[in-house]
């Protein structure tokens, strides 16, 4: 799942991306509100993780621009002012939830989870799909209540054809949840991680569409 | 507040002062009115004397010989012994005197008005011959009457100062007390004032004599206040710019529990590190902007000669400079000696010797140059860092002002510190580019 995380301070930017990576997440870091919106011109994301206080434009402009043209996504901000004032206006601004400074790296993880859940409109925390159960938070994949070892990068995959049950993923969609800017995407990268996966799941659990992408048909059963 | 520990009393004082006034006035007014009477009663017992002795020298003209010798009065009046006439002939034989007049004449043989002694006291006389020139008529009156009539009226006029006065003390204290109510009024207003209020005083109930002091006093009360939400202000933007730091702490420290491997762990461990050195870098450039601020560091008055502080300072960042490969350089042109506080000026250059190896990229370099012109000493700090844009130069002397993209975590207060030591200085600090028209130059001149 990729995620833009805009932050002027290195060393918290640093820490944000290395916490973020360990837990499974591609994450393009950028310092400035004009880079940020330049992000997003060219890549998608899952959701943006704003500091407020940031030079240029300030991530409260960022954040009201950005509902102004209607982009939905979900943003979580950081903070370091902390009265219910500051609070509400970057609430009101747009924004889907916030954290003050200094936080903590499990509740970032687990509220960026609440709100991309959200997001694809469940409320519950486990992805099913027939046998398999993916659960975001715990990073753990099941199939038929027994845990089944993935590396992170299959984990990606999966959750992502999962959240998008029904809708083929480009190969390119799938590559740009999996990798930052900064890494090297490896040449059939992603069939890799199909094959991996439906060793380990089973065949019939994600469909292959020619000359499209991949995708995981809407359980039935769900 | 013990009232009577101040000087003196407004109270006291224009009593003192009223009743003193009135006392001087009312005695000045007694005088005059002595005197006044005095002129009056003359002029009243001087015309009666006249008509006194137009009447005796009637009585004489047409029969001498039947009042000649002394007259034997009666006791009608007690002012009676202090009047005296006496009738001679033209021969100097006394015809006809009173039994208060002497044998001797009152006065010589002459017409009108003349004073004299006569033992021991002195009496007016007026003196008139008839119109054959054969018989002088004299009458005399003793001076003293007249003093005394004279003196019953001043008497009159002082007697109600001494009664009058007291009461008149009680009544300007009562007085004085109800007109200085508004003052008392305002003291009890600001003595009931909570600390925290800073509000001006209210014009509307204060008397006219006590409008500069509620005004200087509201002026007072506005700087406290600015300087108050300076402070406040300082606090909360220093506790915000502390969470950031904090922030970045916890998440490498967090990040470095969570690492999978020796190496990853090793890198944010290094990271915590740095937060930790960037949080305590942070709170000692705070506590330097806050004692410059509050005016607690003493500023010392001696001879600071900043080519030697700049040859200290600019050893001890050369190391720095060295690991990050940037060239450091000191070219002293004058001794240049600075009257200040030696300790406030060695942070000032450190500041932006600091700064200039910190915004200047590997194979850079910094200049820092001591010059005198026109009897001012000039320090400079240039670089060939990243500089500053013109729009920006104003604004990077506000507190927690950063340049962006530089990729460098400084506390945003370095330049602030600069400026208020300069301030105190009497220094100007001018921010131009640096080296080649690269980077940045700090000029800071001390005249």
């Amino acid at each position: 799942m990729r995620v833009l995380l805009v932050e002027d301070d290195p060393l918290l930017g640093d820490g944000l991306r290395a916490g973020l990576a360990q837990e499974g997440y591609t994450v393009d870091w950028v310092k400035d509100g004009r880079a940020a919106q330049l992000a997003m011109e060219t890549e998608s994301y899952k959701i943006i993780v704003l500091d407020l206080g940031l030079p240029r434009v300030s991530g409260l402009d960022l954040l009201t621009q950005l509902r102004r043209e209607g982009n939905e996504i979900p943003v979580l901000i950081l903070t370091a002012r902390d009265t219910v004032a500051d609070r509400v206006k970057g609430l009101d601004a747009g924004a889907d939830d916030y954290l003050i400074k200094p936080f903590d790296l499990g509740e970032l993880s687990a509220r960026i989870r609440a709100l991309t859940r959200r997001r694809t409109g469940r409320a519950a925390p486990v992805l099913h799909h027939g046998d398999v159960a993916l659960d975001p938070a715990a990073h753990l994949v099941t199939l038929k209540g027994t845990p089944v070892e993935l590396s992170p990068r299959e984990f990606a995959v999966l959750q992502e054809l999962l959240e998008n049950a029904g809708t083929v993923l480009s190969r390119a969609r799938l590559e740009q949840s999996l990798y930052g800017w900064n890494e090297e995407v490896e040449s059939n990268a992603v069939e890799v991680h199909v094959h991996h996966l439906r060793k380990k799941l089973g065949a019939n659990l994600i469909t292959t569409i020619r000359g499209v992408g991949y995708m995981v048909e809407k359980d039935k059963s769900s | 507040m013990n009232r009577h520990a101040r000087g003196f009393s407004l109270r006291g004082r224009l009593l003192v002062l009223l009743l003193s006034a009135m006392a001087l006035l009312w005695t000045a007014t007694a005088f005059m009115s002595y005197f006044a009477a005095r002129h009056e009663v003359d002029e009243l017992f001087d015309a009666h004397l006249a008509q006194s002795a137009d009447v005796l020298m009637a009585q004489v003209e047409s029969d001498i010989s039947a009042v000649a010798g002394e007259v034997q009065e009666e006791e009608h009046h007690q002012y009676q012994q202090r009047l005296a006439f006496q009738v001679w002939g033209h021969n100097g034989n006394l015809l006809l005197r009173s039994a208060s007049a002497p044998l001797t004449p009152l006065s010589e043989f002459a017409s009108g008005y003349s004073d004299s002694t006569i033992e021991g006291s002195r009496w007016r006389v007026f003196s008139r011959w008839d119109r054959e020139h054969e018989q002088q008529v004299q009458v005399a009156q003793s001076y003293q009457i007249r003093e005394e009539l004279a003196g019953v009226i001043a008497q009159r006029l002082l007697l109600p100062l001494l009664v009058g006065l007291p009461l008149l003390g009680v009544l300007i204290w009562i007085s004085v007390k109800r007109g200085l109510q508004p003052l008392h009024a305002i003291s009890e207003q600001v003595q009931q004032r909570a600390a925290q209020n800073l509000a001006p005083i209210d014009y509307a109930q204060i008397p006219d004599e006590v409008r500069p002091l509620a005004g200087s006093i509201n002026d007072l009360l506005r700087r406290l206040q600015d300087a108050f939400e300076i402070e406040r202000r300082f606090t909360a933007d220093a506790a915000h710019e502390l969470r950031t730091p904090l922030a970045a702490l916890k998440t490498q420290a967090q990040v470095a529990m969570r690492a999978g491997d020796d190496e990853a762990r090793r890198q944010a461990l290094g990271q915590v590190v740095s937060s930790v050195n960037r949080a305590t870098h942070l709170v000692q450039q705070l506590l330097t902007l806050s004692r410059i601020e509050a005016g607690m560091a003493r500023i010392g008055e001696q001879q600071v000669d900043m080519a030697q502080v700049a040859a200290d300072v600019v050893g001890e960042i050369a190391p720095q400079a060295v690991a990050k490969q940037v060239e450091i350089e000191l070219v002293k042109g004058a001794q240049g000696i600075v009257r200040g506080d030696a300790v406030l000026l060695r942070t000032l250059l450190r500041n932006l010797v600091d700064n200039a190896v910190r915004y200047t990229p590997a194979g850079g370099s910094v200049t820092v140059t001591v010059r005198e012109e026109d009897g001012a000493v000039i320090v400079q700090v240039s670089d060939t860092g990243i500089g500053i844009a013109v729009e920006e130069r104003e604004r990077v002397f506000d507190r927690f002002y950063r340049v962006l993209g530089t990729n460098q975590s400084g506390s945003g207060l370095g330049l602030s510190i600069v400026k208020r030591i300069a301030e105190i200085h009497g220094a100007e600090v001018r921010l131009d580019s640096g080296i080649g028209n690269n980077g940045l130059a700090v000029t800071v001149r001390f005249s």
